[in-house]
């Protein structure tokens, strides 16, 4: 057991931030807004490596190489498609090298059909139950008007669907909805120290009453519990993330659902203290919290919410239960 | 005890609805919403004829409402978001005008007032000083009989579109920061004024207000020469029954429209989690009415709720927060969909709900000053 990086994984978050300071500067944020991910961010991904660092061989070799990118990521609110195009890039060729931006949906029976991302994207990779399929965005049918909660995410949305072509079976499915939940989790773990690192700013550099906030227990607690939050988030993240490349280390779906439940919780509230924490001015459009909170609300809702994940959860335990009646 | 409105207050909450479901249409809950706008000429003009500007006011050839009554008339107005938040902040200074204004000041702008031809955002709140209002730095200079006015207001919400601006600035500089305080009434034509959008998150348009060398008349001061702390005081005192609960109660009629729609044959409301979920808010809502009723009931009598106040507020507002949060997760994706979306869930007003939740417990009061007030004077605790 050991819970350390390796220096590979060390050298990886070095130039990740690196990247992200470099190309996603938090001040810039406003300028990324309702608009395309630029193609330098786009040749920055594939030539770190990240599009195809998830491996080929029907393993999930790189989880968590892929957890700390997607965790950097998070962090400074990355724009594109970046999470799909990485999950199905052993399933679709250019993706991994960058030539094609892939989006993603998990199909739902009933309502209109969302697709994030789906104007900058030329493939749509549509998730079933069964079967992976691939569709090419040229081939949907004209957009119905539609408007996206989180301004870095827009969203297309679409009357009807054309038949995608199969690219995958049930066990690919559940290979790539397994690296989804982990790696949007990984996301809302930056998205929740993101939320927490602007609120900690703020309470240092802000002055009310002669002193900074953060000087006040009221706003000290707050920050407290962010930092709590994200910790337990993180923890449970790579832990998910590790547990998927060696399934020895336990239970693969359970440590995923665990993962999805922290992480959607950690960003969301600490969306919401940063927020509280920048008082009127983290109600404006000027500030960052607003974004991170979108952003968490967005990533919640995908590969499973807090609640449809504490089912799964209670399943299981339910299962443990009836086996252990049973011996 | 008696916890009843009464006949005669439930036929008052009836005639009032009548009078919204006419005068808001959905066409101007459209336009309030795009904007960002919680005002409009005409709805003010229409509450104006039937004395609902300033209903509490007494004055020649007008019905005032009770205590009860105005409470009615603002929770209802509230429950339907009707654009009153103008009207609202320019009834609040026209109070202190009248209480501590000159006889000239008072003829030139109480009429007005109280026709619904005038109105007044608030100037009180700077980049510099929110929580802490006492550091604010926007000074008022002496230049003759006149003054001349340099510095920034933020959230001066409705600046854009108000004829004045209630203005709190510095004029001495040489004694404590509470008492080198006064406050103006700010013409908005004047030259010198610049104001600016602010964007937030529930979609309402706020300002910031840059002041540089306007020349403001000393006929336009209201009150004392660093005496505006108390002028201060006199306008925070109408928030200590501002009515929260509507909000969350607005949010539970959606949810329950929601859940009484069948899905495939199925309807939420025969899932127990979803009853559970309801339940639990219709409770809190029914608490958050009843908390707003005891300080208006305490007002009726004319005992100031201090600390009744603040709790009813940090209640509502934390409340109105958590049930936005759960009631969003219990309809799932498809409630992040906005107004703007033809296929928005009960027409985006869950989504609405859920950012518009956010600035109640940070404005009038964050949820922090109103826990800190409550320990000081419920609790008895030290400063």
């Amino acid at each position: 057991m050991d819970f350390r990086f390796d220096t590979d994984q060390l050298a990886l978050q070095a130039a990740v931030r690196q990247f992200c300071a470099d190309l996603l500067p938090l001040s810039a944020v406003a300028g990324r807004e309702s608009v395309a991910a630029d193609s330098s961010i786009w040749q920055g991904l594939a030539g770190l490596g990240v599009l195809g660092m998830l491996g080929d061989e029907g393993d999930a070799t790189g989880a968590v190489e892929a957890a700390i990118v997607f965790e950097a990521l998070g962090a400074h609110l990355c724009p594109g498609p970046v999470l799909w195009s990485t999950i199905t890039a052993t399933h679709i060729e250019g993706a991994g090298d960058g030539s094609v931006r892939v989006t993603g949906i998990e199909a739902v029976s009933t309502g209109p059909i969302v697709v994030p991302h789906a104007g900058e994207s030329s493939v749509l990779a549509v998730v079933r139950d069964d079967q992976l399929e691939r569709i090419d965005i040229a081939d949907v049918g004209p957009a119905a008007p539609g408007a996206s909660i989180d301004p870095l995410t827009p969203m297309v949305g679409y009357a009807a669907l054309p038949a995608g072509q199969v690219i995958g079976d049930a066990g690919d499915v559940e290979k790539v909805r397994r690296l989804g939940r982990v790696l949007s989790a990984a996301s809302l773990v930056g998205t929740a120290q993101g939320a927490l690192d602007t609120a900690r700013a703020y309470a240092l550099g802000r002055e009310q009453f002669g002193r900074p906030i953060g000087s006040f227990q009221a706003v000290k607690h707050l920050l407290a519990d962010m930092y709590v939050r994200v910790e337990l988030a993180r923890s449970s993240a790579y832990a998910a993330a590790a547990t998927l490349v060696d399934p020895r280390a336990g239970n693969a779906d359970r440590s995923a659902s665990a993962a999805k439940v922290l992480a959607g919780e950690a960003a969301i509230a600490n969306g919401r203290a940063a927020i509280q924490i920048l008082g009127g001015m983290g109600f404006t459009w000027d500030m960052l919290p607003h974004y991170y909170l979108k952003r968490a609300w967005v990533l919640e809702n995908w590969f499973g919410s807090q609640a449809v994940h504490a089912r799964a959860l209670a399943d299981a335990v339910e299962a443990d239960t009836e086996a252990l009646g049973a011996a | 005890m008696d916890f009843s409105w009464g006949e005669r207050n439930e036929a008052f909450r009836r005639e009032v609805r009548v009078f919204l479901a006419e005068h808001y249409p959905p066409d101007l809950e459209e336009t309030v919403y795009r904007t960002g706008v919680s005002h409009d000429d005409g709805f003010v003009r229409a509450l104006a004829e039937r004395g609902w500007v300033a209903p509490g006011w007494a004055r020649e050839g007008h019905r005032v409402l009770d205590r009860f009554q105005q409470h009615i008339l603002k929770t209802e107005m509230t429950r339907v978001d009707a654009p009153t938040y103008a009207l609202e902040t320019t009834i609040m200074v026209a109070r202190v005008i009248d209480k501590a204004g000159s006889d000239r000041l008072k003829a030139d702008v109480l009429p007005r007032v109280l026709r619904g031809e005038a109105m007044i955002a608030l100037g009180m709140t700077e980049p510099d000083a929110g929580s802490d209002v006492a550091a604010i730095t926007t000074r008022a200079r002496r230049d003759g009989d006149d003054w001349i006015v340099d510095g920034q207001k933020m959230f001066t919400t409705n600046a854009h579109i108000t004829d004045f601006v209630f203005l709190l600035v510095r004029t001495s500089h040489d004694k404590p920061r509470h008492k080198g305080l006064t406050t103006f009434l700010l013409p908005m034509d004047l030259p010198g004024i610049e104001t600016q959008a602010v964007h937030t998150l529930s979609g309402e348009r706020t300002n910031i207000v840059f002041l540089s060398g306007v020349q403001l008349e000393d006929r336009w001061r209201i009150g004392e020469i660093d005496g505006g702390w108390s002028a201060l005081m006199l306008a925070l005192q109408d928030e200590h029954s501002a009515a929260f609960s509507p909000h969350l109660s607005r949010l539970i009629e959606e949810v329950e429209a929601w859940a009484a729609n069948g899905h495939d044959d199925r309807r939420p409301l025969d899932d127990p989690d979803t009853r559970v979920r309801i339940a639990r808010w219709a409770t809190a809502l029914e608490v958050g009415e009843l908390l707003e009723a005891r300080t208006v009931w305490m007002e009726s009598f004319g005992r100031v709720p201090i600390a009744e106040g603040p709790m009813s507020k940090l209640f509502s507002t934390e409340a109105i927060v958590r049930a936005a949060e759960d009631l969003t997760e219990l309809v799932g994706p498809d409630a992040l969909r906005s107004k703007l979306d033809p296929s928005a869930v009960q027409d985006g007003r869950i989504e609405h709900a859920l950012r518009f939740s956010l600035g109640t417990t940070i404005y009038a009061g964050t949820s922090e000053i109103q826990r800190t007030i409550i320990a000081q004077h419920a609790c008895g605790l030290p400063r």
